[in-house]
């Protein structure tokens, strides 16, 4: 009796555990926060296949705004029960690291055998780094360009611009009666990001890293020259300093607005005006003007895995297929830093062609710190108060300086 | 009569054309940001920057269609309305609950209570929102209607209570002392005799809850996560975002938040004033 | 009174039971994060880094000693007072042409809540469009008659600016002001008024020896609540001019926002919240004591006019 209790025990297992071993993939609830709605309209449609394969495992991806995307991955750290998929702000790289929030991406790397250099460029694989281990890929970066009116300018018989005295010849001639050169935002990040893509084109910096430590370096000048820069747009610009993109890309397409900053996170969205004018007709791209060729301030959004995550190595297969070049050309973000992806739809037509240039050159606005929003806001207070208080660029720029200075002294 | 009438015609007159007056700068005053926000709600999207008159040159409603069809406005809606109408439920019992006691009988912890409740008033959201996040992640509560609910709750039950404690005031003790001397039990004193009488105070007390919490920011945009849990002031972030805004769905779906509000005021204003008018006594 | 002394011998539950909910509510949501608030603020608490340190009165000391603490706390004393004159003024006013008949009068009362039923964020929304320099109603509304130069902002200096957030405010708030108001007024028992118009007393007599003193509790309301709305007001002001042009219309609520969710420094933003909540104590004493005053001069000019 005993031994057919036995043999019968023996014949079930030998029936379950190849049908264990057949139930593949990755099980569990992968939880996941972005900004991005592209991603969270997109993810169960596009990972159809995937999730097909791994038929136990769930996307719960949810959604933030920006301004808190932050703060709630940080809560949930703190509380025991931070996110696996981490949708990681490009300046937010090195606080995440330092509260301990991410997880190290190299041993993912070596198991899939996989080098990112291959097709990333080495200022981008840089951002996610920390002290040279890898935290973040890039999954939806963005770098700067400047858009013109070409037809404005054409109007005008005038070429576009190749130095930043030429924006002010155009200025000079064709900016009166409501039609303005920029429009600025009235953010801090807005100013050291778009304000700042002339900054860094003559090659200036708000501060630098001198012997691994950060040092504020506006009194130099190259900053001088480059505030004098906007100072001398003053004129030329709109006084109300509260517009959007929406309301700048209405006045640009009104030919009321000749030149703005531009990145590719406009070119999928067909409320925007510019979605009715034609490329290289209405309007081109052009690098930032200024005495460096080439450059341009990189920004977006990077992926981490939450070091408390419980499913590791799910997030890691989820992320790893959500960055394969098919997966990029199908949720259509802003630009691909897959170098792969531009020889693919929809990043091989020629508005994406100024952007993958502008990738080779692209760099973070500053040194990145924990305290990063910090010093973009006390850059920005002292920039408005030369472009709009009036005060004195030097002075100004040495009490900068000071003030940068002495929080990382603290 | 008619000779005190005669004498002041015309001083009369001015009066009245001095009230209209006031009267038309008071409603444009009032209602005007409120009629841009339906104006605008019905431009076309070019016509937002380009159409800047009183009166748009064209209406439509593709705002509507794009906010109800693209986003679920309806979901919103319905969640706003299980939110704010389950908080206001609870905040109305708790008080009545609340104030029967601090009304009627004397009792040890009477002034204890009454200073808890002014001083949790004055602390800002902003930061009491940090803690209470972490609690109810480790409560497994984030991400839920429940710890909404609660918050709003906590948030409501001062005013509630002052709000009602002038009507149960009001009830005169004789009422009650008939039926205890017939052997009522507390309990059913409260249910069957005072509720009854005060149930204007009641309603009013739960609306001024109920529109509070509909158009409620902060507590929900930090413990809600889910977009099918969102309610309608969340809803509203999803066509602002980081480099665009779509002001015509964004104002469509402020008018879809507003409506309800408005035609529930609507509906109660006359109980609402009265009762209001009752409670504050001081 | 008789039942309390019936139930002396036996201890009732019944009171304590009935607030017990209340209690627990009130406890766990607005108490214990006030009491963890005022605990971090002792200590260097922030996501910049991983544990803490107690580091006592330090946090107090920097914030008060050096950066903008102190006059961003001078325009939020400022921007609260404003607030709490004309929106009580004005809600005043409100409430006394409603007293009169009018037709129309039933479409005000239902509609005069809406600045408040509007979420604060869809406010700024709202008077951002409308006050922009190129796409704004109002500018072009006033520069066609001529009570605006033309290309004026009102977000690029501070003085427009402020103007700005105070007419956003004070729209959103002075409706309910005017709503309480009016309540208690429409309580005044007309024999009273008629009793006075008998005597001989004209309009504005009955208004400051009848009507005054019989709303002033509600006034005394609405400004305590007022006070305490504009004190912590925080969207509208984010949205419409993040704290303006040249920091000139920061207030603490934005400080402590930016402080917590931008910065993430976590004690200082806690150290932050407990200064205003003294400020907001002492204000109300101030306020108080000043109310009191009052109420004593009332009844030294009652003695006098007999």
């Amino acid at each position: 009796m005993k031994l057919k209790k036995v043999l019968a025990a023996l014949l079930v297992c030998m029936m379950v555990l190849p049908m264990a071993a057949c139930a593949e993939g990755f099980s569990g609830t992968i939880t996941g926060i972005t900004s991005n709605d592209v991603i969270l309209n997109n993810i169960q449609t596009v990972m159809g296949d995937f999730l097909a394969a791994n038929p136990d495992l769930k996307l719960d991806f949810q959604r933030s705004t920006v301004e808190d995307l932050d703060s709630k991955i940080n809560l949930a750290h703190v509380s025991g029960q931070g996110y696996d998929y981490i949708s990681v702000n490009n300046s937010s790289v090195k606080q995440f690291v330092a509260a301990g929030v991410l997880e190290p991406l190299d041993p993912y790397l070596e198991a899939a055998g996989i080098d990112l250099s291959e097709y990333y460029s080495e200022s981008l694989l840089e951002v996610g780094k920390v002290d040279g281990v890898l935290y973040a890929i890039p999954q939806d970066p963005d770098c700067r360009v400047m858009i013109y009116n070409k037809k404005v300018l054409d109007a005008a018989g005038f070429e576009a611009p190749k130095n930043q005295e030429d924006i002010l010849k155009i200025c000079e001639a064709l900016c009166h009666d409501g039609v303005y050169a920029f429009a600025r935002q009235f953010s801090s990040l807005g100013t050291v990001y778009n304000e700042g893509s002339f900054i860094i084109a003559n090659g200036a910096n708000i501060c630098r890293e001198v012997d691994g430590k950060i040092v504020g370096t506006c009194n130099t000048p190259e900053m001088i020259k480059s505030m004098q820069f906007w100072v001398d747009m003053i004129p030329y610009m709109p006084q109300d300093m509260n517009y959007d993109e929406t309301q700048v890309h209405q006045m640009f397409v009104d030919g009321k607005l000749l030149f703005n900053i531009y990145g590719p996170w406009m070119i999928n969205d067909t409320t925007t005006a510019l979605s009715n004018l034609e490329y290289g007709v209405d309007y081109a791209l052009i690098p930032v003007p200024g005495d460096v060729p080439n450059s341009s301030i990189a920004g977006g959004f990077w992926v981490g895995i939450g070091s408390g995550s419980k499913n590791k190595d799910a997030t890691w297969a989820t992320i790893q297929e959500m960055l394969s070049p098919e997966m990029i050309c199908k949720m259509q973000f802003a630009m691909p830093g897959d170098g792969r992806c531009y020889d693919m739809a929809p990043y091989n037509t020629e508005i994406y062609q100024p952007f993958k240039q502008a990738l080779t050159g692209a760099q973070p606005p500053m040194p990145y710190s924990t305290n990063f929003n910090k010093v973009c806001d006390i850059f920005y207070d002292y920039f408005n108060r030369v472009v709009v208080g009036g005060e004195d660029i030097v002075e100004m720029m040495t009490l900068c300086d000071a003030d940068i200075n002495a929080l990382f002294a603290e | 009569m008619n000779a005190v009438k005669g004498r002041h015609d015309a001083r009369w007159l001015a009066r009245r054309i001095g009230l209209y007056l006031i009267f038309a700068v008071l409603v444009v005053i009032i209602f005007f940001p409120f009629y841009w926000i339906i104006v605008t709600s019905l431009k076309p999207q070019t016509g937002i920057y380009a159409d800047i008159r009183l009166l748009p040159t064209s209406v439509t409603l593709e705002n509507y269609a794009y906010a109800i069809a693209q986003s679920n406005v309806f979901q919103f809606s319905l969640n706003s309305i299980i939110v704010s109408v389950a908080s206001m439920v609870t905040t109305v019992t708790l008080s009545v609950m609340a104030v029967y006691p601090l009304v009627r009988m004397q009792f040890r912890g009477k002034k204890l209570f009454y200073g808890l409740m002014a001083s949790t008033q004055v602390f800002p959201m902003v930061i009491t929102i940090l803690p209470l996040y972490m609690f109810f992640r480790k409560l497994n509560l984030y991400n839920s209607f429940t710890s909404l609910i609660l918050l709003y709750t906590a948030t409501g039950l001062p005013t509630c209570i002052v709000l009602l404690m002038g009507h149960f005031r009001d009830v005169p003790a004789e009422l009650e002392d008939a039926a205890f001397i017939d052997g009522c039990s507390r309990l059913r004193c409260l249910l069957q005799i005072v509720l009854p009488v005060v149930t204007p105070a009641v309603v009013s007390g739960g609306i001024y809850v109920f529109l509070s919490n509909w158009q409620e920011y902060l507590a929900a945009s930090s413990l809600i996560a889910d977009r099918n849990k969102y309610t309608l002031t969340l809803g509203l972030t999803l066509f602002k975002t980081q480099h665009s805004t779509n002001w015509g769905a964004l104002m469509a779906t402020s008018v879809i938040l507003a409506v309800p509000a408005i035609i529930l005021f609507f509906l109660i204003e006359d109980y609402f004033i009265d009762s209001m008018a009752g409670s504050i006594k001081e | 009174m008789s039942k309390i002394k019936a139930k002396k011998r036996k201890f009732d539950w019944f009171p304590y039971l009935m607030l017990l909910p209340a209690w627990i509510i009130i406890l766990a949501i607005t108490a214990y994060p006030f009491v963890y608030s005022f605990s971090m603020s002792f200590f260097d608490y922030s996501f910049l880094k991983q544990g803490m340190k107690f580091i006592g009165l330090k946090n107090y000391i920097n914030i008060l000693a050096k950066g903008e603490f102190l006059s961003t706390m001078e325009f939020t004393i400022f921007w609260t007072v404003v607030n709490v004159v004309f929106m009580t003024i004005l809600g005043f006013a409100v409430a006394l042409v409603m007293r009169q008949k009018f037709m129309g009068k039933a479409f005000i009362k239902a509609t005069m809540l809406i600045p408040w039923v509007l979420p604060q964020v869809v406010t700024g929304y709202t008077f951002n469009l409308m006050l922009s320099t190129e796409y704004g109603i109002v500018n072009k509304a006033m520069q066609a008659l001529g009570l605006l130069p033309a290309g004026f902002s009102w977000f690029a200096k501070p003085g427009p600016a402020m103007c700005a957030i105070f007419m956003a405010n004070i729209w959103r708030g002075f409706s309910f002001i005017a709503l309480m108001i009016y309540a208690k007024m429409q309580t005044v028992p007309d024999s009273h008024l008629e009793a006075a118009s008998i005597d001989g007393a004209g309009p504005w007599q009955r208004f400051w020896y009848i009507l005054l003193p019989y709303i002033s509790p509600v006034m005394a309301t609405c400004v305590f609540l007022t006070f305490l709305w504009s004190f912590n007001a925080f969207d509208i002001i984010k949205v419409m001019t993040d704290g303006g042009p040249l920091k000139s219309t920061n207030t603490l609520a934005l400080l402590v926002n930016r402080e917590a969710f931008s910065y993430l420094e976590i004690s200082r933003a806690c150290t932050m919240a407990v200064i205003m909540l003294l400020i907001l104590l002492a204000c109300a004493g101030v306020l108080l004591a000043a109310w009191k005053l009052l109420q004593a001069l009332g009844r030294l000019m009652e003695r006098r006019n007999g």
